[in-house]
This record gives C-alpha cells, structure tokens and sequence, in this order.
C-alpha cells in the first residue's frame, strides 16, 4: 500500500463524453447471425471533428473549473491513452497549451491500455505528495479501435476523465492509499502498424481483469483494515456492464454500491477514461464523508486500485463544471453508416 | 504544410486570443504591431468562450478536406464580450439553431495538412451544454 508523506487528493475532476451513441442493436443488425444478448445498451462514437486530444482539453478545462485554479498552477498535465492521434509527438504539450498553462511543466504521454490514466493519477500522487508539486492534471481519453465484426465493436466507445491532483488539505476528495498489480498477461494487444487490437476472447476474464481488480481491490481493503461495507461507492473498469458488476461482488461490493459509477450500459468501454469517469459520476452525487473504493483495470496486465474520502468541498465545487450527466444525456443515436465513415471503417 | 505558420497561430486557435488596445478596442486575431505605433499599444487578450448565436448558413457544396462533413455549419457568435467572430458550429444540426441561442467554444480538429498529416486543432462553437 502507497501513502505519500504529504497528504494529496482530487481538488478538480472533469468529464468529456460525445454527443453521437450508436446502438448495440444497430451494430448486431449489420453484423449478428442471431439476437443474442448485447454486452450493453449503447456506445459513445466521437464525432468527425473528435480525438483523444479534444476530448481531453474538454475534461481538463472542467477539472480546472472545479480546481478553482489558474492553470498556469499547473505542474504536469499528462494524458493516457491507447488512442493518441499521433504515434510519435505528444497529445500532452497540445493539451496543456490549449488549456494555457505555464511552459514550465512536465507534459507527457503514459500509455497501459486501459489503465493509462489511473498511472498518471498514481504518478501525481508522487509528485504532489512529495512536496516537488502542488497540482497534477492527470487525463485517461480514448477513442478506442473495434475490428468491424468483432465483439469488441460492440463496446469499444470514446471518453475523457480528467482528475487534479493536489493537496488534502483543498481536495474535494482525499486519496488515503493506492495499490498497483501488474502481470505479463497477453489479454489483448495491438501492434503499432495494426489499425485494430487482437484480444483473447474468454482468456481477457478469469486470468486478466477478474484476478487483477479483484488482487488489487481486496489488497487495498485488507491493507486499510476495512471491507466493502465501510464504502458507500464502488468504480470498476468498465469494459462492459456484466465484468465490474462480477468482480464488485467477488470484492464484497452490492449492486447499489456500483451503480452511480456504472456508465458501461450507456456509452460503453471508454478505455482510459472508464474507470476515472466513473469516478467522476460519483463525485457528481456523493456527500462529505463518503468513502470511494475506485480499480482501474489495463489489459496486459494491471489494476490501480485507490480509496478516497469525500470533503466538505465537494458540494460546493461540483456545479462549477457541467456533471457527467448533462454529457449523457445529450444523446444523437447514429446509424452504422455513419459510424462507420466517421471511424474510417470505409476503405476507398 | 507550413510548420512555421501552423505553430504561429495556436494561440487564436486553441485559446481565442486576440488583443486589447489601451483604448478598449479588441481585435482578432492578434496582429504585430504597425510602423509607428507602441509595441505596448496591444495588450494580449482571451476573448470571453461563450455567446449567443448571431446568424448562422449551412454549406452543402464543401471543398474536399469537408468532405466527411457533408453539412458545414458556419455561424457568426456574439461573444459575452462583445465580439463578434466567425466560426464553424459542431454538435448540431441545422434543425437545432436558433438566432441568439446561448454558445459555447470547444477545441476541435480543424482537419489534417500535408502528405504526413499534420494535425490543426482551434475553435468552434457548439449549443451551451445543459447541465
């Protein structure tokens, strides 16, 4: 378990989720052999003007509202994703210059699959808790890639969180202790050449996500000394809606205890940004004193698992920025056609 | 492609900044200043990131880097400031807009440039988020 000396915490979060969703229906309608049962309801697409690097500014500039900080405080701003649009030059120095900090900062890129963003949380705990910093913009953003056809297609959405590390003293949330669980599991990678993932169908469950969340969570509690019961929420990785609401159960965790935090069902597998936007629902609603249990999952293979208190300064900071919910709920259903052009799935 | 020119302008593209005169005007975007004139006369200045929609066409004939856009929206936004300034509209549809319905700048990709695409990010404008 890792506690840094200077209590740190999430003085800003922020959430950035497209407008255009795409139903599982209409992709098994193009794809399926039969109507079997869909992984979730729909997904999020990014519209034609839409990459990791937009979406990323947008959670940045609504975690810096809710920072209540200049952004020129800044001391690193790094994003993390398996989508960056470029393969070598980093989304990290655009963003931290559209949103205007200092030229004084780290900005760098951080790359785990899934679990992209949670390191560089993990990352700005150190930094902040070692006193060489005061405030982190950590971002998880993908536009993740699906093969047509394939079952990932399905889930495979587009997203950004963005969460501000900083002292516990101005959190909004104070993190009390993180874990991290890494293996060399081969669940699902992509080549650099590749245009989609290869992943191990059943072999992405038991030996990947199931046993690193799990590991990683239940090592967290037990390290703490407390159970699921001493938590009023719960946030997996959410890669659909049946893999968090399995392993929440296998940690201890109620199908209540997740639900403020489950968003897989409407927008589908954010990649970097599921876990940390999920994060960001629940802040959305949560009360001082509240107790956050949050496990990121990235294939390959780990889990960085956190658990968080709510402060008095959270009620007060949440309507500084548009809430999770105002970005559901501006949702354009699309056709796979179009889908399939803004993807570039149409090959001249 | 214009690496220079491309990396000269991030600042009106990404963050709206124009400039201030001492006298209160404010142009967009920022120009150097003219023969004569005090390099102090403008002073850099953000312009305010949301406004109401002033007027608005729909383009349907596109050069070729529009073309996964077959709808081009373009509006003229009325900025809480005062400013007004030209700007493609994303998020909507023709059917949605409204003259002076409240706006908002977002950061966009303005498109790819040159053979090894350069990626151009700025402005747009899309309906005030309603939380």
């Amino acid at each position: 378990m890792r506690q840094p000396e200077r209590p740190v915490g999430i003085v800003g979060y922020g959430a950035y989720v497209p407008r255009y969703r795409i139903a599982a229906q209409e992709i098994a309608r193009v794809w399926a052999a039969s109507e079997g049962a869909l992984p979730i309801t729909s997904k999020s697409v990014p519209g034609p003007d839409e990459d990791t690097i937009t979406m990323a500014i947008e959670a940045g500039r609504n975690a810096l509202k809710r920072a209540q900080i200049a952004p020129q405080q800044l001391a690193a701003v790094w994003v993390g994703s398996e989508s960056h649009p470029y393969s070598v030059k980093p989304s990290g120095t655009i963003v931290a210059e559209a949103l205007g900090t200092s030229r004084w900062i780290s900005a760098a890129d951080w790359e785990f699959a899934c679990k992209a963003g949670t390191e560089a949380l993990s990352a700005g705990m150190g930094l902040v808790g070692s006193g060489m910093a005061d405030y982190v913009l950590a971002i998880g953003a993908d536009t993740a890639q699906g093969r047509p056809g394939d079952a990932l297609e399905y889930t495979a959405a587009a997203a950004a969180g963005a969460l501000i590390v900083g002292p516990a003293q101005q959190a909004l949330a104070t993190i009390e202790a993180t874990v991290s669980y890494v293996s060399d599991t081969p669940d699902f990678f992509r080549r650099a050449d590749r245009p989609y993932p290869m992943h191990g169908n059943r072999f992405t469950g038991e030996p990947a996500y199931f046993h690193h969340v799990s590991t990683a969570a239940k090592q967290l509690l037990a390290e703490l000394g407390r159970t699921a019961a001493d938590y009023h929420y719960a946030v997996f990785h959410q890669p659909n809606v049946k893999f968090p609401q399995t392993v929440a159960k296998q940690v201890g965790f109620t199908p209540e205890q997740c639900q403020a935090g489950l968003l897989a069902g409407e927008i589908g597998n954010s990649y970097s940004a599921a876990s940390m936007i999920g994060l960001c629902a629940v802040l959305d609603v949560a009360q001082a004193g509240d107790r956050i249990l949050l496990a990121s999952y990235g294939s390959g293979a780990g889990s960085d698992a956190y658990s968080l208190v709510v402060t008095e300064a959270l009620v007060a900071a949440r309507n500084l920025a548009p809430r999770t919910s105002a970005y559901l709920k501006r949702r354009q259903l699309i056709d796979y056609a179009t889908y399939a052009k803004w993807r570039g799935k149409i090959v001249e | 492609m214009n690496l220079p020119k491309q990396w000269r302008l991030k600042g009106q593209r990404y963050r709206l900044e124009g400039q201030r005169h001492s006298d209160g005007r404010v142009r967009f975007p920022a120009q150097p200043a003219k023969l004569g004139e005090p390099q102090d006369a403008w002073q850099p200045y953000q312009l305010a990131n949301t406004g109401e929609l002033f007027s608005w066409t729909a383009q349907r004939s596109n050069r070729s880097e529009f073309d996964h856009e077959p709808i081009v929206i373009v509006g003229i936004i009325k900025l809480a400031d005062g400013c007004l300034i030209t700007a493609q509209l994303t998020d909507c549809e023709p059917s949605e807009l409204q003259i002076g319905m409240a706006v908002e700048a977002v950061t966009r990709s303005w498109g790819k440039v040159g053979e090894d695409d350069l990626l151009v990010y700025g402005y747009k404008f899309r309906p005030q988020l309603i939380d």
